[in-house]
């Protein structure tokens, strides 16, 4: 009780400071790996009162064979607690068409998440305790698609340098928990502008190069640098996985009651077409 | 009734399909398949109640399926239709499985017609889904998707802030499709009435079943109340008429009123549900041709284990209400049942390379009644809408007549190959 108070504390504290720190950016005050981290998570999974977007990925094998995703995501915050709502429909492949996903996302605590078959017109809830488990088939875990919790990691910042013509911070996270997830030492470098992350480089448990995140096109999205295209690399076995925001818009006015049962069993066509 | 629905959705799929055919509101999917599932258990002498051999087959089907969809503002048709050829029984046919509108509006929806209706938390524990069934499907290695079929229903939805209320009408009977010793071998507690039929409730406003269901969060959890006054399907009631020597299958008077609750429990998801069977034609419990009222119980747990790794385990139990009328009442050539009905279930499910590849084990095992159901299943992604699945149902337990141990001489096992579109 007393953790999860604290970490709400802590997470609106943090998300007070981004908005704080995020007017005063000029002043360009050195920043610790954790500051960077936490600015960095607002900017890729909080940006927006709600965001919507048509998501392209294609999962390619070593030997080239592609497989296709296709989805709509929706996702709306719970104000500035940390919480938020994500609500998926899948267009393709056909053996997952009409599927839609829904995960309400906590601090602190399981995320609660539910699927929709269509075929038998079934809506049930998941587990949600895997998520280092593999998000419908790519190299992108469920983590990685909502998010870690920046406390859960130990976060120092290493480096300044340039990638690609950009100025960046390499800031290393390292799990506080061996076990809370699948790598040993994460590497980022985020752009120290816009504070999205560039590359990012997982060590498995043998401290060996494991995945590789990469940022590709970042276009400007109403005002908000967004990354149109990224790509999960599993260096280890040759499998990757490409994902492309095809349309995005944030602010649209989704409302709470689209992240509940009824809109499960039957889309809203508004938002999803 | 199935041919004026067959009629019904021609003319429907053709006012839905003329014009739009070009507009982009218009949507067409679905697959072509085969699935066919061979008996494996010694059968020795057993024969058909009709008296032929056993069929090594259980399932030979081809099947095309069309799913159609158009889109409007507030309203969207649906029709979902299959061709089949059955390779063991010769026959050709078309099977409307779904065709229904619906009306979405601001605090309501409406969906009128053949639909698919999917209740409860169970795992293939059904206590507050009383909609059709087709156990001969789900026992023969068919499709999950199979084990279900459409209720022909007004099914309306009101979305007040406090409660969500779902009502649901049903004027058109339709019966579960259970084993009867043709295809798959059951127990038959009177071998030697020759003759057979089933009577359906007759269709009248009196006879129109009536669903309800109310449900809300509370607190982390998916919290629901449901209510059914309809009729048995599964077991159905008999009528035993010695004279003529026939024997009829009825649909006594049912009312179920039920609860369940599902959320986040120790990393994992709890799920409980429970119902009362009230048994409106045999109030006593002292017919024995009409099943005793009941209570159904069920609790159920699902965690990963590992990653891409998930455990399901599930309690049920059934309890039989009068159970010394029940008793007293049984002719003595019946067998006789526990009074509890006590049943265990495991699933185990392993996705294995991103996913293509999934290994699934699930097992039921009454520990009183001794008796079992075993399911692994590999299935592999092909890629480009192509899968196979293929697996075993494997069935027994130490007395024949069992809910389970009855149709031990129907192992199979089944292959699935279908191309979606």
């Amino acid at each position: 009780m007393l953790d999860k108070k604290l970490i709400r504390f802590i997470t609106s504290m943090t998300i007070f400071s981004v908005l704080l720190t995020h007017g005063l950016a000029e002043s360009q005050e050195k920043l610790s790996g954790q500051e960077i981290i936490n600015k960095s998570q607002q900017i890729f999974f909080y940006v927006g009162k709600d965001m919507k977007a048509k998501v392209l990925m294609k999962l390619i094998s070593k030997s080239g064979k592609e497989r296709i995703r296709e989805l709509t995501m929706l996702r709306l915050n719970k104000g500035e607690s940390g919480e938020q709502k994500y609500y998926m429909y899948f267009h393709r492949p056909a053996d997952v068409r009409e599927m839609t996903f829904m995960i309400w996302k906590y601090l602190g605590k399981n995320d609660d998440r539910w699927l929709y078959v269509p075929s038998i017109k079934l809506v049930r809830r998941i587990a949600a305790n895997d998520k280092n488990s593999s998000f419908v088939g790519s190299d992108f875990t469920y983590e990685d698609i909502s998010g870690r919790e920046v406390v859960e990691d130990t976060h120092t910042l290493n480096a300044e340098e340039e990638l690609n013509g950009k100025s960046v911070n390499v800031v290393e996270s390292i799990p506080k928990e061996e076990k809370s997830a699948f790598y040993s030492r994460k590497v980022s470098w985020i752009d120290q502008e816009t504070f999205l992350p560039l590359k990012e480089e997982y060590y498995d448990k043998r401290g060996d190069l494991y995945k590789i995140f990469t940022a590709g096109k970042i276009e400007s999205v109403q005002g908000i640098a967004t990354i149109m295209q990224r790509t999960m690399a599993n260096v280890k076995n040759g499998h990757r996985t490409i994902v492309t925001f095809e349309e995005v818009s944030y602010n649209i006015g989704l409302r709470e009651d689209i992240f509940s049962e009824r809109y499960l069993r039957s889309a809203p066509r508004k938002w999803i077409k | 009734m199935i041919r004026f629905l067959r009629t019904g959705l021609l003319v429907f799929l053709f006012s839905i399909g003329i014009s739009p055919l070009i507009a982009e509101d218009f949507d067409i999917h679905g697959f072509v398949q085969t699935n066919f599932s061979l008996r494996i258990a010694a059968t020795g002498e057993a024969r058909t109640f009709s008296g032929k051999p056993l069929p090594d087959y259980l399932l030979g089907d081809e099947r095309v399926q069309l799913e159609i969809t158009r889109f409007g503002a507030t309203t969207q048709l649906f029709g979902k239709i299959d061709l089949f050829y059955d390779a063991v029984d010769k026959l050709a046919d078309l099977d409307v499985r779904e065709a229904y509108i619906d009306l979405t509006l601001g605090k309501f929806d409406i969906r009128a017609g053949r639909q698919i209706i999917t209740w409860g938390v169970g795992d293939l524990v059904f206590i507050n889904d009383v909609f059709p069934k087709n156990w001969v499907a789900f026992l023969s290695g068919q499709p999950l998707q199979y084990l279900k079929f459409g209720s022909d229903a007004i099914n309306i939805n009101i979305f007040p802030k406090f409660v969500s209320v779902q009502i649901i009408a049903i004027p058109f009977y339709r019966a579960d499709v259970l084993p009867r010793g043709e295809r798959l071998l059951a127990f038959d507690p009177l071998p030697t009435i020759a003759n057979r039929e089933e009577v359906q409730p007759e269709m009248s406003f009196k006879n129109t079943q009536i669903a309800g269901r109310l449900y809300r969060y509370l607190g982390n959890f998916d919290f629901s109340l449901y209510f059914y006054k309809g009729f048995w399907g599964s077991p159905p009631g008999m009528i035993l008429d010695s004279a003529d020597n026939l024997l009829t299958f009825s649909h006594p008077r049912l009312n179920v009123y039920g609860g369940s609750l599902q959320g986040a429990f120790l990393k994992g998801v709890l799920s409980v549900e429970g119902g009362y069977y009230d048994s409106r034609d045999d109030q006593q419990g002292t017919n024995m041709g009409i099943e005793n009222s009941q209570i159904r119980f069920l609790a159920g747990y699902q965690r990963a284990l590992g990653e891409n790794l998930i455990l399901g385990l599930q309690y049920y139990g059934e309890r039989i209400q009068d159970y010394t009328e029940y008793v007293q009442n049984l002719p003595s050539t019946f067998p006789q049942r526990k009074e509890w009905r006590h049943t265990l279930s495991l699933r185990l499910t392993q996705l294995l390379k991103y996913q293509t590849l999934r290994f699934s084990l699930f097992i039921f095992y009454s520990p009183n009644e001794k008796d079992y159901y075993v399911n692994p299943e590999v299935r592999y992604d092909l890629g480009s809408g192509v899968w196979f699945a293929a697996g075993g149902i494997f069935l027994g337990g130490e007395k024949d007549y069992t809910f389970f141990g009855q149709f031990e001489k129907n192992d199979n096992v089944y292959f699935i190959l279908r191309y979606e579109f």
